[in-house]
């Protein structure tokens, strides 16, 4: 388990902080989702955690050890996929893989089958200098699973995927949480925390502004609607009825001549615009 | 152990897309050809340093030697020829020139008036080392010794650029062994720099016992240095021409193995002095001072090394920001 507590982050020293007081955890075999628009501090964090940024205030626990003490050999547990390309670019795929194979002390995975499994096989003997940037991304996402971490960072592993690789990658995620590993993503995509994540936080302005299950917040923050799709006439016509306005409801169902209805289930997206007032993908 | 072999490897395949490696490269056919070809082949008057002991005060040349002793161990060096002014007349003692050169010394002394009653040659090979050949050290010791301090910095910033260091610091590979590695690869290709210019210059015949570990440990310390000396940049543009600066410096004793009588103490604390000193023994004959080399190699070495763990510590892996 991975624990952040009342985490600060300031980068220039003038008290203005970039992230403040973040506090949450990720559980061994979970996913963590973290949302937020662009500048709210996701990358911040995600660093901090990895200990690529020293911690100025608060506190960051790996199953209780601080992250302020931990050894080199720690890192033989933990897994980051950067945003940012990271890679050797005059050397092939296989070979950076291979390469960062061979500084862990713990057994890794093939690198070939890695590469299969992101749809890099047939460019394993390119050099990464003619890779196109999704390549470069699944690359970097394949090489952060090499030592089947127990810790793993993704910064936005799928951005700019096309949808059949986007699934690829997804499912591998999934595998990597029922082999028991912390997933802590990071996402501006709604649709992807949604689909893979226990908890997710939204993260606005540098604070935490809900955290919670995808189901619990879409019941808090949702709209709690029905959709009813009717006929009067020749024509169709649509209504939302609130689901606590049973009068109507019933009322609805019993008179007109209903055609659909749908349950109004909020977005992420709409639950992120209502708690903090602004677009995720502005 | 795997760690620091997977990481030489890789380095050594990025090198060879790296457009300064073949600069380096083509310098070290350039400096063959020029040595072998361009610079003549007569020593220097200015090569050694005449020095006399016991001189009348009418003799005009020359700077006197703090003992006859002196006078002698800085002509066995090769340093200097001295000019004996003993009871019996005029003694000149030399490390070795041959007929032509020595010649040219008495041909001045009878003109001032003085004419030498012995010839003394304090060199057992008695073999006179041409100009050209004289000046491979200094070659040897600003190319190939200084490839691991460019080559290597070049690598960290193509580091920094790519990002890849940010990969590096959070897997699980420690500091020393990244120095190690890197040190460990350019020493390698440092001693076979400094090899194939020697053989092509000079020839087989020399000390290897002595140029091979010289090479490596010079190699490595300039390496490390480097890496230590490279952390804080970011890119190419303010490293490189700082580095002329420091490089500068380190070239210092060039003026102090061309003209011995020239060697203050803070000489012998830059790296390339004792350098300087071994490769002329390894490759000519001559004695080294063992003392002095060892110490002071052996104090770059740990300097060094600790400036470079600081430096890539803070700086360049653990600890140095995003
Ligand atoms: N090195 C830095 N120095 C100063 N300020 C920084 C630095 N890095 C980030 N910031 C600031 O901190 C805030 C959070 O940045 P961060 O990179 O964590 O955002 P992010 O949520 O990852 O954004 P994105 O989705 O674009 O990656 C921003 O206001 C940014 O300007
Ligand atoms: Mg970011």
């Amino acid at each position: 388990m991975i624990q952040v507590n009342q985490v600060f982050h300031d980068y220039e020293g003038k008290g203005k902080c970039a992230v403040s007081d973040i506090t949450f955890s990720v559980e061994s075999g979970s996913i963590f989702g973290f949302l937020g628009p662009s500048g709210a501090g996701k990358s911040t964090i995600q660093n901090i955690m990895t200990g690529l940024l020293p911690i100025q205030k608060g506190e960051v626990l790996y199953d209780g050890k601080s992250v302020r003490h931990l050894n080199t050999g720690f890192f033989n547990q933990i897994g980051v996929s950067f945003e940012q390309n990271n890679l050797y670019s005059s050397l092939t795929g296989l070979e950076n893989l291979k390469y960062h194979a061979a500084l862990f002390s713990v057994p890794t995975v093939n690198p070939m089958e890695l590469l299969e499994r992101v749809g890099l096989r047939e460019d394993a003997n390119k050099r990464v200098s003619n890779y196109s940037k999704g390549m470069r991304q699944r690359l970097t996402f394949a090489r952060s699973l090499i030592n089947k971490p127990q810790y793993l960072f993704l910064d936005e592993p799928t951005s700019g995927l096309d949808p059949k690789t986007a699934v690829g990658i997804r499912e591998l995620i999934l595998e990597q949480k029922a082999r028991g590993a912390a997933v802590f993503l990071t996402t501006h995509s709604m649709e992807l925390a949604d689909a893979l994540s226990d908890t997710v936080a939204f993260l606005y302005g540098g604070v935490i502004a809900a955290m919670d299950t995808p189901e619990a917040l879409k019941r808090v923050y949702g709209k709690r609607e029905v959709r009813v799709v009717y006929r009067e006439g020749e024509e169709e016509r649509e209504r939302a009825i609130p689901l606590d306005d049973k009068a109507a409801l019933s009322a609805m169902l019993t008179t007109a001549d209903v055609v659909k209805l749908h349950s109004q289930e909020a977005t992420l997206e709409e639950i992120f615009l209502r708690v903090t007032g602004k677009e995720l993908t502005a | 152990m795997k760690s620091i072999f997977s990481t030489c490897a890789q380095d050594s395949k990025r090198l060879l897309t790296n457009a300064l490696f073949w600069v380096l490269t083509a310098t070290l056919v350039v400096i063959v050809l020029v040595v072998d070809l361009a610079l003549p082949k007569e020593l220097a008057s200015g090569g050694v340093t005449p020095l006399t002991w016991n001189a009348p005060a009418d003799a005009a040349f020359g700077t006197p030697a703090l003992s006859e002793e002196a006078l002698r161990e800085a002509v066995r060096k090769g340093d200097a020829v001295g000019f004996l002014f003993g009871e019996d007349g005029l003694t000149i003692v030399h490390p070795g020139f041959s007929e032509k050169s020595l010649n040219i010394y008495v041909l001045e002394l009878m003109r001032d008036g003085f004419t030498p009653v012995e010839v003394v040659s304090l060199d057992a090979q008695a073999k006179e080392i041409p100009l050209n050949l004289r000046l491979t050290p200094i070659f040897i010791a600003f190319e190939a010794l200084m490839v691991g301090f460019i080559l290597g910095g070049a690598l960290m910033l193509a580091e920094k650029q790519d990002g890849t260091v940010r990969a590096l610091r959070v897997s699980p590979f420690p500091v020393s062994s990244y120095i190690i590695a890197k040190t460990l690869l350019f020493s390698l290709i440092g001693t076979l720099y400094a090899s194939l210019i020697c053989v092509f210059t000079v020839g087989f015949s020399i000390n290897w016992g002595l140029f091979l570990p010289l090479s490596f440990i010079g190699t490595a310390v300039f390496t490390m240095i480097g890496l230590a000396y490279t952390s804080p940049f970011r890119d190419m543009s303010g490293w490189f021409f700082s580095m002329i600066a420091l490089l500068s410096i380190n070239m210092l004793p060039v003026i102090s193995y061309t003209s011995p009588a020239f060697t203050p103490f803070w000489m012998r604390l830059i790296p390339s002095y004792p350098m300087l000193m071994v490769y002329r023994a390894a490759m000519f004959g001559g004695s080294v001072d063992w003392v002095y080399t060892v110490v002071a190699l052996g104090a770059w070495g740990i300097v060094s090394y600790l400036l470079a763990r600081i430096f890539v510590a803070r700086k360049h892996l653990k600890g140095a920001g995003v």
